[in-house]
């Protein structure tokens, strides 16, 4: 379902091709094995910031000119910074694919980093941070993290802190760039209506000569075990009723039991899309939706694992419904945590969450960029293999795992509580007229 | 390059009752996708405003054939998709299941427009659901400066005066014969689209949809609301501050155009170089590239069956509200007094044509795009005129479009921490 053709060029850089003619179209990713897991404290947000600098041009392609270029082949391209990694996109229409290719190659070398430029840049990201925070769920879910996370740095933002933010220099910007950004560190993954040895050749010809570059220092830092819960309660205005977050310590990607862990997942929300970040699943028919929504508790209930390098965990999140203790919402939590580790899942609702993994991989061929994205997040965080056996490992998940599974990481001693509790209501609008 | 929709692909048909439906065929893809729209949105909330959200927020929660729950279970198990939800101007709902499932999927989704049950239970369920989502956008900076602007900038009778959300009040007031009213009025099948796209041949699609809508009936459809909204006849500031907030969040802007509008394309074009073109036109290349001040700055020419707004949004921090605002202005007479740039223009119109492909990269996309064009009425070969309809649109008609953007006459409305003791 998701062949792809491999290689990895003698310079390191890995190369992952899927031939694909349901649209005139392709795209082309590339994903750097860096993100705010590679940063160290006072220089947190340094990722992301380098990120935006890749968009301001090259000698090549000068500032506003590879933009440009884009539009004017009637494409999209964008980034994202992540925990373990930075990505890069076109979509364009296949004819066009080339372009991107190149302009890849290019800014993987040749990023300029202007002084005015990174100052100019600064006070758009702590911008983008200010427009976050605005949001009392995304507070909350940064003090879960921080808090869940003791040594690993899975506990900083992607973001960055905003005093690091205003304190991180160009060179801070330009070393790391310098240290990420090689074929050794790269992954190119390429979908869509081409042929895939003229796009292996492509790739070849434009990120061959580059130089491998040196190994990036490892991440060595390793989260201890917990020894009991942890808890934050945040109360401050900005919200108008109670948010719940929960995380549970769980393993990387890479271990075994990531495929119980997405099933069981799918049992308390419905199974999501494989792509990072794709969403999706509805499931108002899963535990969950049943017990906080339908039971009258929340009017969002949501579980969520996002496959990462490291062992990362497994999040709970709930808007309360307005007027309701988030105690409450906890308790029906802690509940239908109980049940997972005590009676085994049935049969036939095992069977629908089997069917909606199924489903999942059926539309996540629909297009070019799903795929692009499921293959470069699996590469980036384990092995692209880890996708390609995941529906037969799902396949295979028995009721047993789940409880197992459930039983060995949704524990009181694995969890951080955070909830967000409002404080203060909106005022009124003040309105003038000019003569 | 052939463009994604061509007319002789499509199959249309209107059903004896009325329902317009559509099919086209996207082999391959494995899946089928969905999207309805019925014109049954907040326009038509008379004083009672919050209804038709109610209304759409109800229909997946219970039919007079199955309850809310079995639905969402037929549903999960299919590993399918099927939501719905009300705007300011139509009901939309969006489906899509494995290709098998199609008339499983169409069954569901006729179901839920056509009879759906507004179970008592549910309903307060639903209830409790949108006064608690009222409540978070009233802290939402920017909802709240939405709101703001939509209640200063247009007639109060005017459907884009106010959020489809409606308020408190009204939905905490609002019982199930209301809803069950409203859904009589307005859920008709002659003022409803559906789109099929899929792993399906066109034909049996129509053929599968016809037996799942057969049984809908209802009036005539009620025609559009009035919705006369004159521009602002002057600079009108208004603020909302909102505790424990980091950024202000603006939005500026006056009444736009519809689809219908003569001046539609260019008005489009106009807004595509102020705020879109790029990293968000002319407005984020000032704003965000050179100021340094936003990290999202951008417009939006909002045209649908009414004139909804044109307006131009940023989140800025407290401190930089009045120098983002006057480099909007400045941008905006920029174009006004210039006009396009002739390689800027011709960037324009090769990234619309030349992007079709791309912006209708997946399945539910072509649906959607295929129910736009019927709602608006644009032809199934407005995909394939489109490149000349486009090329048509001079550099005069942008700058005269532009120009309906007043840069001494529109509305700005702030929300975010309080300015006033700064």
């Amino acid at each position: 379902m998701l062949d792809h053709y491999a290689t990895t060029l003698p310079n390191g850089l890995q190369v992952l091709i899927q031939e694909s003619h349901t649209t005139p179209v392709a795209t082309f990713w590339l994903w750097y094995r860096v993100g705010s897991r590679n940063e160290t404290p006072g220089t947190t947000g340094v990722s992301h910031w380098v990120e935006h600098l890749l968009f301001k041009g090259t000698q090549s392609y000068p500032s506003g000119t590879m933009m440009r270029l884009i539009d004017r082949l009637g494409g999209r391209w964008n980034a994202f910074t992540w925990k373990d990694y930075t990505a890069y996109f076109e979509v364009l229409p296949a004819d066009r694919i080339e372009t991107a290719v190149r302009l890849e190659a290019d800014r993987m070398q040749h990023a300029i980093f202007d002084a005015d430029v990174v100052a100019s840049e600064r006070t758009v990201i702590i911008s983008e941070r200010e427009g976050a925070e605005n949001f009392p769920s995304y507070i909350l879910r940064e003090e879960v993290d921080a808090l869940a996370f003791k040594a690993h740095p899975y506990r900083q933002p992607v973001i960055g802190w905003k005093e690091d933010l205003r304190a991180i220099t160009r060179d801070d910007l330009y070393r790391h760039y310098r240290t990420y950004y090689h074929p050794g560190n790269a992954i190119a993954v390429a979908v869509g209506a081409f042929d895939t040895t003229a796009m292996a050749a492509l790739i070849e010809t434009a990120f061959g000569e580059i130089p491998p570059g040196p190994p990036p220092p490892p991440v060595r830092a390793v989260e201890p075990e917990q020894s009991g819960e942890r808890r934050v309660v945040l109360r401050r205005p900005g919200g108008a009723t109670a948010y719940l977050h929960m995380a549970y310590h769980v393993p990387a990607a890479s271990h075994p039991d990531l495929a119980p862990l997405l099933v069981l997942d799918g049992v308390l929300s419905g199974f999501k899309g494989i792509a990072a970040f794709d969403g999706g699943g509805g499931g108002r028919s899963s535990r969950l939706y049943r017990a906080l929504v339908d039971g009258g508790l929340a009017t969002e209930a949501s579980s969520a694992l996002t496959p990462s390098a490291d062992p990362t965990v497994f999040r709970i999140m709930a808007t309360v419904r307005s007027g309701v203790e988030v105690a409450a919402v906890e308790a029906a939590v802690h509940g239908e945590v109980a049940r997972l580790q005590e009676e085994p899942v049935p049969s036939s609702e095992l069977d629908k969450v089997k069917r909606q993994a199924l489903a999942q991989f059926v539309y996540l061929r629909d297009g070019v960029s799903r795929r692009a994205v499921a293959l470069g997040s699996f590469a980036a965080v384990d092995r692209p293999q880890t996708l390609a056996a995941l529906a037969d490992a799902v396949g295979r998940v028995t009721a047993d795992d789940v409880a197992r599974v459930a039983g060995t990481y949704l524990l009181e001693t694995r969890r951080t509580v955070g909830s967000y509790l409002p404080d203060g209501a909106p005022r009124r609008a003040r309105v003038e007229q000019a003569a | 390059m052939n463009p994604p929709i061509a007319a002789a692909e499509v199959a249309r048909a209107v059903l004896p009752n009325g329902l317009t439906c559509l099919a086209k065929a996207s082999p391959g893809a494995g899946m089928v996708a969905l999207c309805a729209y019925v014109r049954a949105g907040a326009m038509y909330d008379g004083d009672q405003p919050g209804l038709a959200r109610f209304v759409g927020a109800s229909l997946v929660r219970g039919t007079h054939r199955h309850r809310g729950p079995d639905l969402a279970e037929a549903l999960d198990a299919m590993g399918a998709s099927l939501s719905a939800s009300a705007g300011i101007e139509t009901v939309s709902l969006a489906a899509h299941s494995l290709s098998d499932d199609l008339p499983r999927l169409l069954g569901f989704a006729a179901e839920v427009l056509v009879d759906p049950a507004f179970p008592p239970d549910e309903v307060e369920r639903v209830r409790g659901e949108l006064l608690t989502a009222i409540r978070v956008n009233g802290l939402d900076t920017r909802q709240v400066a939405e709101r703001l602007f939509r209640r200063l900038a247009y007639p109060a009778d005017h459907p884009h005066s106010r959020s489809p959300d409606g308020d408190e009040a009204t939905v905490a007031g609002l019982d199930r014969a209301a809803l069950q009213a409203f859904h009589r009025m307005h859920y008709v099948p002659g003022a409803a689209i559906l789109a099929v796209v899929g792993d399906v041949e066109p034909g049996a699609a129509l053929d599968q949809v016809a037996a799942a809508f057969a049984g809908w009936h209802g009036d005539a459809p009620l025609p559009l609301p009035a919705g006369r909204a004159a521009p602002p006849a002057a600079v009108v500031r208004g603020e909302t501050p909102v505790p424990g907030k980091s950024q202000s969040d603006l939005v500026l802007g006056v009444p736009g155009a519809s689809r219908r509008d003569p001046d539609y394309y260019a008005l489009m074009m106009a807004n595509l170089l102020l705020g879109q073109l790029g990293l968000m036109g002319r407005i984020g290349q000032r704003v965000r590239e050179k100021l340094g001040v936003a990290y999202y700055a951008y417009s939006d020419l909002r045209a649908g069956l009414l004139a909804g707004p044109w307006w131009v949004r940023a989140g800025v921090n407290p401190v930089n509200v009045d120098r983002a605002v006057a480099a909007i202005l400045a941008e905006i007479e920029t174009l006004q007094s210039s006009g396009p740039a002739p390689d800027e223009l011709e960037d324009a119109r090769t990234f619309l044509t030349g992007s079709l492909a791309v912006r209708l990269e997946s399945t539910p996309g072509l649906a959607q795009m295929l129910a736009d064009i019927e709602l608006y009425g644009l032809g199934l070969d407005y995909l394939e005129r489109y490149a000349a309809i486009i090329g048509a649109v001079s550099r005069d008609a942008i700058v005269r479009a532009a120009h309906r953007f007043p840069t001494t006459a529109y509305v700005l409305a702030v929300a975010g921490p309080d300015r006033s003791a700064a």
